[in-house]
């Protein structure tokens, strides 16, 4: 007589399967000819679909985008003599976000299917240009990875605090220019389309950790939304909130929060300090 | 978990070393997954060549934050998912007394000389448990995938899922220990 725990013994060793040889290198050609086209093809922040930018790009992106579509979206319409009488200048804000140099701030995401989604627990800093990107991610309070891409200086560092390793390389000019063709908040055209096709209304005024902000709501066709409230006196985002529902009825959200706009990112020591103990990944 | 981090870091850069790792490592877990929520072969092999090509489409815009083996598993059951929901529809289509519904089909001769034995065995085994039991035992044993998870997966408790568990590891012990006193 077999025992609950041999079953489960068996099952865990005994059921594997293997694909075919042919079958298998034929797959595999064809997964790398997709990879290969998919980077040819246009940024997904081009389409307009908020759900679609959900699932397919990261929050962060999405976060940024959804603020400043939102943002350009009123300030279409602020130039368009519709906008109300508020405090806050909606395009003053779009101008604002646009000339920018770096923004840093905190994003936390959650809902998503990912057995490891570490919500509350866990967030990034991330540090935004055009030309720098970096994600410091935090678990229990404590950093425990940093990946970093300077395009400007065509390189790439992963470092792994949590396993006392690292991985630095170089980036091509291929990789580079895909990825400042990939960066959709400084793409004005491209949000521009997005703000055209969703819908937005005001939220009025409210106070956000002593900040007096005004906010709008930027509602898919889907039904995801997007928040954003905006200083009233600085003129820049200090909140975006961005909710949906994924086809499994699971709910994602992102909360970007901690904005510190027009920061110099060049000046601020960004690259990350591999310590002297750690070892190549 | 920290290759995969490591994985998932490359990908979003196109790499293609990265690409072929990932599909060395987990092809053949997405199969056996496949194949034991299927108990079809062929079913089996398209639901993981799809999976693996969107997953290669869109790995530069990778947004996960754990681990690449319980994304492909989580992505393998969604496809199977949705191919049970596509064929039901076509069964309701039907006469009832039209042709089996392929993917509820046992394994034929000719797949069972190309599994492994002990394989074909099982999977045999496990076609025999509910729905529902199937993909928690599977999903447990096979993807590793946490209770609160697969609970979530299902759009339910965490007790029904053990319950669900349970009762899968029972009947699958009273199927294997039938065999062996035949």
């Amino acid at each position: 007589m077999r025992s609950k725990n041999a079953i489960e013994e068996t099952i865990r060793t005994k059921l594997n399967l293997t694909f075919d040889p042919p079958l298998r290198g034929q797959l595999l050609a064809r997964a790398l000819r997709e990879q290969e086209q998919s980077q040819e093809t246009e940024p997904a922040l081009n389409r307009p679909a908020i759900r679609r930018m959900i699932m397919k790009n990261s929050m962060v992106k999405l976060g940024i985008a959804a603020a400043v579509v939102a943002v350009l979206g009123i300030g279409i319409m602020e130039f368009l003599g519709t906008g109300g009488t508020s405090g806050v200048v909606w395009a003053e804000v779009a101008k604002n976000v646009e000339a920018s140099r770096g923004v840093i701030f905190r994003v936390r995401p959650t809902g998503s299917r990912d057995p490891n989604d570490d919500w509350p627990n866990g967030y990034q800093i991330k540090w935004r240009s055009p030309a720098v990107t970096r994600g410091d991610k935090y678990r229990g309070g404590q950093i425990y990875r940093v990946y970093y891409y300077n395009l400007d200086a065509k390189t790439t560092i992963f470092v792994a605090h949590d396993a006392q390793s690292y991985n630095k390389e170089a980036l091509s000019d291929e990789q580079v220019q895909r990825m400042r063709a990939d960066k959709p908040w400084t793409d004005p055209q491209g949000l521009l389309n997005l703000a055209l096709s969703v819908e937005h209304h005001a939220l009025g005024q409210k106070t956000i950790n002593g900040v007096l902000c005004e906010g709008i709501e930027a509602t898919g066709p889907d039904g995801s939304t997007g928040r954003l409230w905006v200083g009233v006196e600085t003129g820049y985002p200090v909140l975006v909130e961005i909710e949906a529902i994924d086809k499994g009825g699971i709910r994602h959200t992102s909360t970007m929060d901690q904005f510190r706009w027009n920061v110099d990112l060049s000046a601020e020591g960004v690259e990350p300090e591999i310590p002297g103990d750690y070892g190549p990944l | 978990m920290l290759e995969d981090e490591l994985l998932k870091w490359k990908l979003r850069r196109g790499s293609r070393d990265a690409l072929a790792r990932v599909y060395e490592k987990y092809v053949d877990p997405m199969l056996t997954l496949a194949m034991g929520l299927l108990n079809h072969r062929a079913a089996a092999e398209d639901v993981v060549q799809d999976v693996f090509l969107s997953f290669a489409r869109s790995a530069k815009g990778l947004n996960t934050h754990g681990s690449l083996r319980s994304y492909l598993m989580t992505g393998v059951l969604n496809r199977v998912r949705d191919r049970h929901r596509s064929l039901q529809r076509q069964v309701l289509r039907r006469d009832a007394a039209g042709p089996a519904d392929p993917v509820s089909e046992s394994a034929g001769p000719e797949q069972a000389a190309i599994l492994r034995e002990e394989t074909a065995r099982l999977n045999g085994v496990i076609a025999e448990l509910p729905e529902e039991q199937r993909e928690v035992v599977l999903l447990r044993l096979k993807a590793n995938l946490k209770f609160r998870d697969i609970a979530r997966l299902q759009q339910t408790s965490i007790s029904t899922v053990l319950g669900r568990y349970r009762y899968g590891l029972d009947r699958l012990r009273s199927l294997l220990n039938g065999e062996a006193n035949r």
